[in-house]
C-alpha cells in the first residue's frame, strides 16, 4: 500500500511540476515576442513587420537569459530586476491580500443579508449585487478615485485618516482606496455565491432537522451552513483570483501605486529602457505573477480537501 | 390524559395562484403515552400534518385555521399555532421532537454524529460542551451504537442506513420530549433493520414514557406499533379507531379497500384486490367525498356532500354515507 | 425453454481514494451467482441493501460490463459479444425502472418517449408509429389521448404504466422488473402488479423481478432467489421457499416482514450486528457473523449452493462436509 501510494503522490508531484513548467515556458515564449512586434492585414493577407527568423531569434534570447541567471544580474535604471520586483511584489501583494480580505468581510455578510426572505427588499438587495458585476471595472474604480479626489481636496479625512492622496504610494495608507476598488467586483460575486448557497440549503433535509431541534435562524447559519458556505466559496477562489489580477493592472495604474501591474505597463511603454532590456524584465515580472497564481491555486486545491471530511465509501 | 389536541387544522399550500388544501379540518387526539399512527398514501397531508404540529411550515404553506393544544407540565394548555417562531423554538426538540424519513439526507454530511446529537441538548438546557459529549455517548449507546466514544467523532456517511437512524433517534430524543413525531421512519430502510428499529422505537416510547405520533403507509408497521390509528386521504381524515378494531372492523370502504389490496406474505391469491383509479390531485378533488371517485360503494350522495367524521361506535370514528 | 442461464456472474468495482487516486479497496457487488429462468416464467429477486440484486438486473442488460462469468440468451451468450452485436439483441430484453419519476424525461410527450426504441430497433415503418404508440397505451390501460401529453401530468402509477410500455415497445421477450412498484403508493402498486401478471400471460413474457418486499415477491414469482452480499443462499419455487425456508436469513427476513394484523404472532428472528460493508466481506460463508445458528465452520470455508433441485441452499445445516471438498 505504502508503496502504492508513494508512487501515485509521485505522479501527482510530477504531474503539476510538468504543468508549471509548461505554463512558464508558455509564458516566456509569449513575452518573448519583440515588443515592437506588429500585424497587418492589408488586402486579405497578413504581413508581419518582422521576418519569423527574428521572432524565434527574440524567442530563444529570452530562454538564454533567464538560463543563464543573466537576468538577475542586468542592470536597469541603477537597480537589478530582482530589487525591482521585490519592492512591486510587495505593494501588489498588499493590494491583493488585504482586497481579498475586504472582499470576504463585505460579501459575506451581504449574501446572508440578501438571502432573507424579505419580498420588496429583494430585488433593491439583488440590484446591490449585480450593478457591480455588470459595469465595467474600469469604471467602478475611477468612480471610486472620484470619491478619492474629492475627500482630498475638501480635505475630508478617511476614516479618521488623512487626508489621503488620491495617487502615489509613499504611506501605507495610500494603498485603501486601490484596496477598496480591488475589492468591489469579488464582494458582489462572494455575496451572490453566499446568498444562492443559503437559499439552496433551505431546502436542504438537515436544515430542517436542526430547525426541528430548536435551532435558531443563526445558529443553523453559523453550524450547519457555514461549512457548505466556505466550499462554495473556495471553489470560486480561483475565478475570484482572475478578476482580481486583471483589476490590478487598472488599479495600480490609476491610483499610480507602482505595484506589479503599474510595472508591467510601465516597462512596456517607457522610453527609459532598450527594447532587450525591457523585454527581459517584462517576462521576469509575467512569470512571478503566473508563479505565484499558481501556488495559490495548488494551496487552495488541498485547502478544499481537507475541508471535504473523509467520507468512507459504504 | 390528553398530551396533544388537533382541532379543525387546516393547512394550505398556495402554489401558482391555485390552493392546495393539503391538510383540510383535521382533528385528533394523542393520549399521554401512546402511539397514534397516521396512515395515508401520497397527498393524503399526513406529513404537511406533522410539519404543522411543529411548526415548520414555510412559504408557500399557511395554516390558515385550527388549533393545536399541547399540555405543558399537565398544568395548562397551549395553542401551538398562536405562538411565535421563536416561542415554538423553545419546543423543538425537548418537548416535540421529529425524526424523518432519509436518514441520510436528514443528517448533516460535514458534522460529527456525535455533535449533531448533543446538539438539542446545547440548546435547551445549560450543559457544558464536556457534559453534552457524555450524555450524547450514553444516548448513543442506549439506542444501540456500542462503540459510542470512538463513534462519536464519525461523520453520517461512515454509518450504514440503521445506525443512521438510530443517530436520528438519539437526536431527537436527549432531550426527553413528551411527543415523538416520526415520518416514515423506516420506509427507508432494509426490512431486517426495520424490525430493529421499530423494536428500538417501541422500547424507548414506553421506557421514556413518551407518546409517539407514527406516520406510515404500511400496515404492517401500524399492526405492530400502533395504539389507535387514524386513516387519512387526501387531507382528511377517513377513519378513526382502535389498532384492532380497525383491522378487525375496518368501517370506510378506502380503509377497506387498503386493506384487501396489500399483497400479504400470508396467502397466495392469483390475482390481487385493488381500489380502481388514481388518487386525485389536490387540485382537482371531486365534489363531495373524496373518495367518491374510486369508491365500490359509492351512493349518489357521496357525490354531493362531503361527510362528516362521525362516532358510529364509542372510539370508533368514520367519515361515510354509509353510516348514516 | 430456458430463456436465460447466467453463469458465475460477478461484479467487482473498485474504490478509489478522491486526494490520491490510488485504489483503496475493491466492492464485490455481485460475488459469483448462477440462475436460470424458463421461458413464461418468473423469477423473484429478493435481498436488502447491498445484496447485489439491482446489479445483477443491470449486469444482464449490460448496463453494466460483468467482471466475469456469462449471461446466455436463449442459449446464446450474450455477455462476451461486441457491442454492435448486442445492440441487436437488445430488443430481446428490457427494462422497467424503480423509480417512475425519473426514468422519463419530462421535455418529450408520451408519443417521443414511445417512438424512440420503436425507431432505433425498427420495430415499424414510420408510418405506422402513431398506431403503434396507440396499441402501447391500450395495452398497459391509458387512453390513446395521453399520447401528447407530457409525463409531469401523470401521477406515479399512470408513469410506472408508460415505463411499462416502453418496454414492451421492443416486443421483448425478457424483462428485468426493478422494483417497479416500491415507489408507488399502496392502492397502486397492485393495479401494477397485476397488470405484469397480465402481460407476462398475453405475450409469454420471461420476468426477472427484483424487489426488497418479500410480500411482492410472493405474488409475482414463479421461483425466488434470495440474494446476501452478492450471492445467492436460498433459491427454489416460491411455495417451497416461503414455507419452508431453509436458510437462517431467509428465515430472519420473512420474520421481520411486517404483518397487517395486530395480533398475529410475531417470532421475529433477531440478527446480530448490521449489514457488513460489501467492502469487507467476512471469510467463509458472508453471512456468519449475523447467524443465530452459525458453527466453526462457517467461519472458514464458504457453503456451496447447487442449483439442479427444486430447492437449493448455501448453508452448511444442509451440507455434508463432503460436499464442500469438491
Amino acid at each position: 500500500m505504502n508503496f502504492e501510494m508513494t508512487i501515485n503522490l509521485m505522479k501527482k508531484a510530477i504531474y503539476h511540476i510538468l504543468i508549471l513548467v509548461i505554463v512558464l515556458a508558455v509564458v516566456i515564449v509569449a513575452t518573448g515576442f519583440p515588443m515592437d512586434f506588429d500585424v497587418e492585414y492589408h488586402h486579405g493577407e497578413f504581413h508581419w513587420n518582422m521576418p519569423l527568423e527574428e521572432i524565434q531569434r527574440s524567442i530563444t534570447q529570452n530562454f538564454a537569459s533567464f538560463f543563464s541567471g543573466e537576468v538577475f544580474n542586468m542592470e536597469i535604471l541603477s537597480t537589478t530586476p530582482l530589487t525591482m520586483l521585490r519592492g512591486a511584489f510587495s505593494l501588489s501583494f498588499a493590494v491583493l491580500f488585504f482586497g481579498t480580505l475586504l472582499a470576504l468581510l463585505i460579501g459575506i455578510p451581504k449574501g446572508i443579508i440578501d438571502s432573507r426572505k424579505k419580498r420588496t427588499a429583494g430585488t433593491f438587495k439583488l440590484l446591490q449585487t449585480y450593478i457591480p458585476l455588470s459595469i465595467p471595472d474600469v469604471l467602478t474604480i475611477s468612480l471610486i478615485q472620484l470619491g478619492a479626489i474629492y475627500l482630498y481636496y475638501n480635505e475630508i479625512a478617511f476614516l479618521g485618516i488623512g487626508p489621503i492622496h488620491f495617487l502615489g504610494d509613499e504611506h501605507w495608507y495610500q494603498s485603501i482606496f486601490p484596496i477598496i476598488s480591488i475589492s468591489v467586483l469579488p464582494a458582489a460575486y462572494i455575496s451572490r455565491v453566499t446568498a444562492n448557497t443559503i437559499e439552496g440549503l433551505q431546502e436542504k433535509a438537515y436544515i430542517i432537522t436542526a430547525r426541528g431541534k430548536g435551532c435558531s435562524y443563526f445558529q443553523i447559519l453559523r453550524k450547519h451552513m457555514m461549512k457548505n458556505i466556505t466550499f462554495e466559496i473556495l471553489s470560486i477562489f480561483p475565478t475570484i483570483m482572475g478578476m482580481m489580477f486583471a483589476s490590478l493592472i487598472i488599479v495600480e495604474r490609476l491610483f499610480y501605486y507602482q505595484g506589479m501591474g503599474y510595472h508591467l505597463i510601465y516597462i512596456y511603454t517607457t522610453s527609459r529602457l532598450s527594447i532587450e532590456q525591457a523585454q527581459v524584465v517584462f517576462t521576469l515580472f509575467t512569470l512571478t505573477l503566473a508563479l505565484f497564481y499558481y501556488l495559490i491555486f495548488l494551496l487552495l486545491k488541498s485547502l478544499k480537501a481537507k475541508i471535504m471530511p473523509k467520507l468512507k465509501e459504504n | 390524559m390528553k398530551l396533544l389536541q388537533v382541532k379543525n387544522l387546516k393547512t394550505y399550500f398556495y402554489i401558482d395562484k391555485e390552493e392546495v388544501p393539503a391538510v383540510d379540518g383535521v382533528d385528533f387526539d394523542i393520549n399521554q403515552g401512546e402511539v397514534l399512527a397516521l396512515i395515508g398514501e401520497s397527498g393524503s397531508g399526513k406529513s404537511v400534518t406533522s410539519m404543522s404540529i411543529m411548526g415548520l411550515i414555510d412559504e408557500p404553506g399557511k395554516i390558515i385555521s385550527g388549533e393545536i393544544l399541547f399540555n405543558r407540565q399537565d398544568i395548562f394548555e397551549d395553542d401551538l399555532l398562536q405562538k411565535s417562531d421563536k416561542q415554538m423554538r423553545f419546543l423543538r426538540g425537548k418537548e416535540i421532537s421529529m425524526i424523518y424519513q432519509d436518514p441520510l439526507s436528514s443528517l448533516h454530511p460535514m458534522i460529527k454524529v456525535g455533535e449533531q446529537v448533543a446538539e438539542a441538548l446545547m440548546i435547551h438546557e445549560n450543559t457544558t460542551k464536556a457534559e453534552a459529549k457524555g450524555k450524547a455517548i450514553e444516548m448513543m449507546k442506549r439506542v444501540g451504537i456500542s462503540d459510542g466514544e470512538k463513534r462519536y467523532d464519525e461523520f453520517p456517511g461512515q454509518f450504514s442506513g440503521g445506525m443512521r437512524q438510530r443517530i436520528m433517534i438519539a437526536m431527537a430524543i436527549i432531550c426527553n420530549p413528551r411527543l415523538l413525531i416520526a415520518d416514515e421512519p423506516t420506509t427507508a430502510l432494509d426490512v431486517t433493520i426495520q424490525a430493529e428499529i421499530l423494536d428500538l422505537l417501541r422500547r424507548l416510547q414506553s421506557e421514556n414514557r413518551m407518546s409517539m405520533m407514527l406516520i406510515t403507509h404500511d400496515l404492517g408497521v401500524v399492526a405492530e406499533m400502533a395504539d389507535r390509528v387514524c386513516v387519512m386521504y387526501c387531507g382528511k381524515i377517513m377513519e378513526e379507531t382502535t389498532n384492532q378494531r380497525l383491522f378487525k372492523n375496518p368501517k370506510n370502504p378506502y380503509t377497506k379497500g387498503l386493506m384487501k389490496c396489500i399483497p400479504r406474505i400470508d396467502d397466495k391469491l392469483e390475482y390481487l384486490d385493488t381500489i380502481e383509479g388514481y388518487v386525485p390531485h389536490p387540485t382537482d378533488f371531486p365534489k363531495g367525498c373524496r373518495f367518491s371517485t374510486r369508491c365500490p360503494e359509492v351512493m349518489a350522495h357521496c357525490k354531493e356532500e362531503l361527510p362528516e367524521l362521525r362516532e358510529v361506535e364509542p372510539g370508533h370514528k368514520v367519515r361515510c354515507w354509509l353510516y348514516g | 425453454m430456458e430463456m436465460i442461464r447466467v453463469e458465475n456472474l460477478k461484479k467487482t468495482f473498485a474504490l478509489k481514494s478522491k486526494v490520491l487516486g490510488i485504489k483503496t479497496g475493491e466492492v464485490h457487488a455481485v460475488n459469483g451467482i448462477n440462475f436460470g429462468i424458463q421461458r413464461g416464467k418468473t423469477l423473484g429477486l429478493v435481498g436488502e441493501s447491498g445484496s447485489g440484486k439491482s446489479t445483477t438486473g443491470r449486469l444482464i442488460l449490460r448496463l453494466l460490463e460483468p467482471t466475469e462469468g456469462k449471461v446466455s440468451l436463449e442459449g446464446r451468450d450474450i455477455s462476451k459479444i461486441s457491442n454492435r452485436e448486442f445492440r441487436k439483441m437488445r430488443k430481446n430484453i428490457q427494462m422497467v425502472f424503480q423509480n417512475p419519476y425519473s426514468v422519463l424525461d419530462y421535455k418529450m410527450t408520451i408519443e417521443d418517449i414511445l417512438i424512440q426504441p420503436l425507431h432505433i430497433h425498427k420495430i415499424v415503418t414510420p408510418l405506422e408509429y402513431k398506431k403503434e404508440v396507440e396499441r402501447l397505451l391500450g395495452i398497459v390501460g391509458l387512453s390513446k389521448k395521453d399520447r401528447k401529453k407530457f409525463p409531469h401530468e401523470f401521477s406515479g402509477g399512470q408513469r410506472q404504466r408508460i415505463g411499462i410500455a416502453r418496454a414492451l415497445a421492443t416486443q421483448p421477450k425478457f424483462i428485468v422488473c426493478d422494483e417497479p412498484v416500491s415507489a408507488l403508493d399502496v392502492s397502486v402498486q397492485s393495479q401494477i402488479i397485476n397488470l405484469l401478471k397480465d402481460l407476462q400471460k398475453e405475450y409469454h413474457l420471461t420476468y426477472l423481478f427484483i424487489a426488497h418486499g418479500l410480500n411482492v415477491i410472493k405474488h409475482v414469482s414463479d421461483e425466488v432467489a434470495v440474494m446476501y452480499l452478492g450471492k445467492i443462499v436460498e433459491i427454489g419455487e416460491v411455495e417451497e421457499v416461503f414455507e419452508r425456508p431453509k436458510h437462517p436469513y431467509t428465515m430472519a427476513l420473512m420474520s421481520a416482514s411486517p404483518i397487517p394484523n395486530p395480533e398475529a404472532k410475531r417470532n421475529r428472528i433477531h440478527l446480530n450486528d448490521e449489514i457488513p460493508s460489501a467492502l469487507n466481506i467476512p471469510k467463509g460463508c458472508s453471512f456468519h457473523p449475523r447467524c443465530p445458528k452459525a458453527m466453526e465452520v462457517c467461519k472458514e470455508i464458504e457453503p456451496k449452493l447447487k442449483v439442479d433441485k427444486t430447492h437449493e441452499v448455501a448453508c452448511h445445516l444442509f451440507h455434508g462436509t463432503e460436499d464442500n471438498h469438491d
